[in-house]
């Protein structure tokens, strides 16, 4: 049910924009909770519906919505199940669409179009039949009869047949994933999803019923996030491989939809490019920041210092972290590594066990979790500020650190080549030695971290400020909003893939000459 | 490990500024172990570029290290070569074994009982008639919505300790009204009201500990309550006097409740008790908890007031007894109706693989009931206490009928299983209003009111709906998840 909000009405040429979230704005502390709030602030004369995927629909709010955001509609995805019934002779008529929608997950079933079935299925979700549909006993029979083969390997194990077991788990997870088709779209101007998968459906939906235009902006890869969190043995090899593929037709049917596919950073477009999407539309829009709420630390700690700032999360990989200032504690035993950031809900068991890490290393007194925390007390606090992660798109917390004139050392992930660039030290993901030299090697040269920070804030002042960023989206808003032909814009945000992957390759090679 | 400067975590070398970058792709046995078998369950291509980049083989290292232009190469690559073998789903996302290894934790489901007749027999000169069933109805009920909320935050990943906290102040507030108004009412002293209060708080926290996963905590402050009523009941190996029995059971209760106040989290009461999409299944469990501490009462206590002191919830053991020969089996029975989920291919033959789980476990543990039964019989009838023969029959009954609520429960769908209860109860009205020849007031008069006809009828109702219920929902797999 949408909460209705007084708005300040925007004028003239308003664009009405539904944007969708999943697990994130307003509700969560985060990267892309910051973007959205940017977003929505720098662009006040466009009115904005938040559709919001979450968790159970009751999640407190975290932020506050600026008034041209007339709605929240908050989309329960592990909530109750929605209330209705199939009768037996619907369900009869019914099940040959869920048949379809099977058969055409199978990796031979050239013919079975994934979007024509997603489409049969938002048909009847619209008419409230798809989740008592998927809650029957026959959507897993349906599932086990279609069995499709989702996994086509030329050597190794055959992957069997599809168990009971599997079905029902993967059934019963589709049900949930799927919940957001049955939202009745909007007659909006344009829909904006900020992430692709489960976030798609609503705009997918828009455009199947209204032909509204669909913007599509990828901070993280869905796709390879999917892929990293249900890691081998999380569950059963079946059902992992049908969702898995599930995810990945979702994702491609989110690209072939998209009107324009703005990623955060060029590295999310090698993704993109990689599902098969048409390059004309990609159009990345790097993230910026706001100068003038970071300015330049001045002073540095009296001790040693590494600053970490972020949610503690296994993607952030905190563990490597610890690993690798323990070596750095060895060398220098009068250091220190503060950890600035939130433990969301059901990450509570991660951050013991890097509580415990870090007693295991010998190194508890010399590691604080100072929980949530202002971002710039965070930079004032460290020498250097790191990011151990796994995985990222064109994180706030480097372009935030480097225009506070800090110098990071941050693992190359994601975007954080494009956004460190000659401003920082990079090292390989899950790398201890490598990730204690760096910051050894800073910690022990002043004048290096020294210049390295005021490069970095050249860096982002030139390159990453917020007016740049949104005011590239306000130019898509403009062009998709008006129903304008669709082509690619020369705005300023906006970069050729190939000259800036050639930039970032060349960049490299010079630094290792 | 400077701009440019990097190599893969682990494994493979590193690719120096000086080597010859090497133009082979590796083998899997080259990669690191987390990799590996990622490379070996990988359902696509796209999955191994996923982790091959978060090793730290970026485009860059690849291409400069193994000739591909890009990860994606590399990683078609592996996929091809690489025979497919996926790992196997960890234990940790199984059900429970079930069999034996269960029999010890319905030990801990039972064992509270035990310890309720136990004090209630010890303080029974100073209890008031209503402690005992107030203390059953509210700790019942409250213990399952606690059960309830926590296993639901719990399934999100979220920490259980709220609920618990809230289940236990709740516990306090609603036995302390309950139990004031009830003295004030029907009469009864501090004892009482202390009883009522202790004991229902007491089930609540118990309830939290085994949810939030400290059932051996909970054990170990069992011991000395068990003992110290299994000693003063029994009378073996020595007599215990009342006074001896009530501070083993003080005990139990202050030990339980001060360690379930020290496992709360901090700032737990910041957190709603209910979230309010929870609150009508949460509702329903308290309801469902409220109509098994009834019948519980109506069979084994209420009754008690109109006979010799010696009946003292006789009927009542084997019952609540085997309570954990009902956990036990019912955990059996998940784990076994699981595996078989895991080993059909074919829903018919799952339905009637779930079936014939479902009696196998019923059997059980009505076999472990008839020994409970037979036990209580024969020290009973050492001592010269006779029950009459129907009485053993309805008790079987109950367990039957506690048996399969349980089941469906267990099944998420509570709202059956209150059905259940309350056309039990329509039809127990019902036949009272009715029969003139059986009304209820001289029913319960002649103290032998679960022996007549109305409450017969509508327990045999309740079970046999429920029976039906149990039967057609075991062929459902969904309901299995």
């Amino acid at each position: 049910m949408p909460v209705t909000l007084p708005a300040e009405a925007p004028s003239g040429d308003a664009v009405d924009v539904t944007l969708v979230t999943e697990g994130t704005y307003p509700f969560a502390i985060g990267g892309v909770s910051v973007w959205c709030d940017g977003l929505l602030r720098a662009l006040p004369g466009h009115r904005f519906h938040v559709l919001a995927l979450t968790a159970t629909g009751h999640e407190k709010r975290n932020w506050q919505l600026p008034p041209n955001v007339v709605a929240l509609e908050p989309v329960a995805l592990w909530g109750e199940r929605p209330r209705g019934k199939v009768g037996r002779t619907m369900r009869r008529e019914f099940l040959p669409v869920l048949q379809r929608f099977f058969a055409s997950l199978d990796v031979q079933g050239e013919g079975l179009d994934f979007t024509a079935s997603l489409r049969g299925l938002w048909e009847l979700a619209h008419e409230g039949l798809l989740a008592p549909l998927l809650g029957s006993r026959q959507a897993v029979e349906a599932l086990v009869e279609s069995a499709p083969t989702v996994v086509r390997r030329d050597h190794g194990e055959d992957p069997g047949a599809m168990s009971v077991a599997d079905a029902t788990a993967v059934v019963s997870q589709l049900e949930h994933f799927l919940r957001p088709l049955a939202v009745s779209p909007r007659a909006s101007d344009l829909y904006h999803a900020v992430a692709n998968g489960l976030g798609a459906l609503p705009a997918l939906a828009a455009k199947w019923s209204l032909g509204t235009p669909f913007l599509l902006t990828e901070h993280g890869i869905y796709l390879r996030e999917r892929y990293l969190a249900a890691r081998p043995g999380t569950a059963s090899a079946s059902a992992r491989a049908l969702l898995l593929r599930f995810f990945k037709l979702l994702v491609q049917t989110g690209y072939e939809h998209a009107d324009v596919i703005a990623p955060c950073c060029s590295y999310n477009s090698q993704w993109e490019l990689a599902c098969g999407t048409d390059r004309g539309r990609i159009e990345p829009v790097l993230n910026g920041i706001d100068p003038a709420r970071f300015p330049e630390v001045t002073g540095e700690p009296e001790v040693p210092t590494l600053s970490w700032i972020g949610r503690v999360d296994p993607l952030k990989d905190l563990e490597t972290l610890l690993r690798a200032f323990a070596l750095v504690h060895e060398v220098i035993p009068e250091s220190r590594l503060r950890l600035f950031g939130p433990t969301p809900e059901g990450n509570e068991a991660y951050h013991e066990r890097c509580v415990r890490l870090s007693g295991q290393l010998g190194v508890a007194p010399a590691v604080t979790f100072e929980g949530p925390s202002a971002p710039l007390d965070a930079y004032r606090a460290g020498h250097v500020v790191v990011l151990s992660s796994i995985s990222e798109a064109f994180p706030y917390t480097v372009l935030e650190a480097m225009a506070a004139g800090r110098p990071v050392v941050a693992t190359d992930v994601g975007g954080v080549a494009e956004a460190v660039g000659d401003a920082g030290l990079l090292v390989t993901p899950r790398d201890p030695p490598a990730l204690a030299a760096a910051c050894l090697r800073l910690l022990g040269d002043k004048a290096q971290r020294q210049a390295l920070g005021g490069i970095a804030r050249l860096r982002v002042l030139s390159r990453f400020t917020a007016d740049r960023s949104f005011g590239a989206y306000g130019s898509i808003y403009g062009r998709l909003g008006d129903g304008r032909p669709l082509g690619r814009v020369g705005g300023a945000s906006s970069i050729d893939l190939t000259e800036d992957l050639l930039a970032r390759t060349g960049a490299r090679e010079e630094l290792r000459a | 490990m400077k701009m440019g400067k990097r190599r893969p975590a682990g494994g493979l070398g590193g690719v120096g500024e000086q080597a010859e970058p090497p133009k082979e792709a590796p083998d899997r046995r080259d990669l690191p172990p987390g990799l590996r078998d990622v490379v070996a369950s990988a359902v696509d291509p796209l999955e191994i570029a996923a982790s091959l980049e978060s090793h730290g083989y970026t485009t860059a290292v690849v291409r400069s290290s193994f000739g591909y232009a890009d990860v994606f190469g590399f990683a078609e690559h592996l996929y091809k070569t690489v025979g497919y073998g996926p790992a196997p789903a960890t234990e940790e996302h199984r059900p429970r074994p079930g069999g034996f290894v269960d029999l010890g934790r319905g030990g801990v489901f039972a064992a509270p009982m035990l310890v309720f007749a136990g004090v209630s027999l010890a303080v029974r000169d100073a209890l008031s008639w209503w402690a005992v069933p107030l203390s059953l109805l509210v700790g019942f009920a409250l213990s399952q919505a606690t059960g309830y909320v926590s296993y639901t935050r719990l399934g999100r990943s979220e920490a259980p300790g709220p609920p618990g906290g809230w289940g236990i102040l709740f516990g306090l507030a609603a036995s302390a009204v309950a139990s004031i108004v009830a003295a004030s009412v029907w009469g009864g002293g501090v004892t009482s009201v202390l009883f009522a209060i202790g004991m229902c708080t007491f089930m609540t926290a118990a309830s939290w500990l085994v949810v939030a996963g400290m059932e051996l905590l909970y054990a170990l402050w069992l011991l000395p309550a068990v003992a110290g009523s299994a000693i003063f009941i029994s009378g073996f190996p020595f007599s215990l006097p009342p006074l001896g029995a009530e501070a083993f059971v003080g005990g139990t209760v202050t030990g339980t409740l001060l360690t379930a106040a020290w496992r709360l989290p901090r700032g737990w009461w910041r957190v709603a008790p209910v979230s309010r999409h929870e609150a009508r299944p949460a509702g329903l469990y308290f309801v469902h908890g409220l109509a098994s501490g009834a019948l519980i009462v109506a069979f084994g206590v209420l009754q008690q007031r109109r006979r010799d002191p010696d009946w003292t919830a006789v009927a009542t053991y084997p019952l609540v007894l085997s309570l954990g020969a009902m956990e036990w089996q019912l955990r059996t029975l998940q784990a076994r109706t699981h595996r078989a989920m895991e080993r059909h291919h074919d829903l018919v033959q799952f339905a009637r693989a779930a079936r014939r789980e479902l009696a196998r476990s019923l059997c059980l543990y009505m076999a472990a009931f008839g020994a409970l039964a037979g036990s209580v019989w024969a020290v009973e009838d050492l001592r010269h206490v006779k029950l009459p023969a129907g009485l053993w029959v309805v008790g079987a009954g109950l367990g039957v009928t506690f048996f399969l609520a349980w089941t469906v429960a267990g099944w998420g769908r509570v709202d059956l299983v209150v059905a259940s209860w309350g056309g039990g109860v329509l039809g127990f009205a019902a036949w009272e209003g009715l029969s003139s020849a059986a009304p209820l007031a001289r029913a319960i008069g002649s103290g032998s009111w679960p022996l007549s006809p109305e409450f017969v009828f509508a327990l045999s109702a309740t079970t046999l709906c429920l029976a039906a219920l149990a039967v057609h929902g075991a062929g459902n797999p969904l309901l299995h998840v």
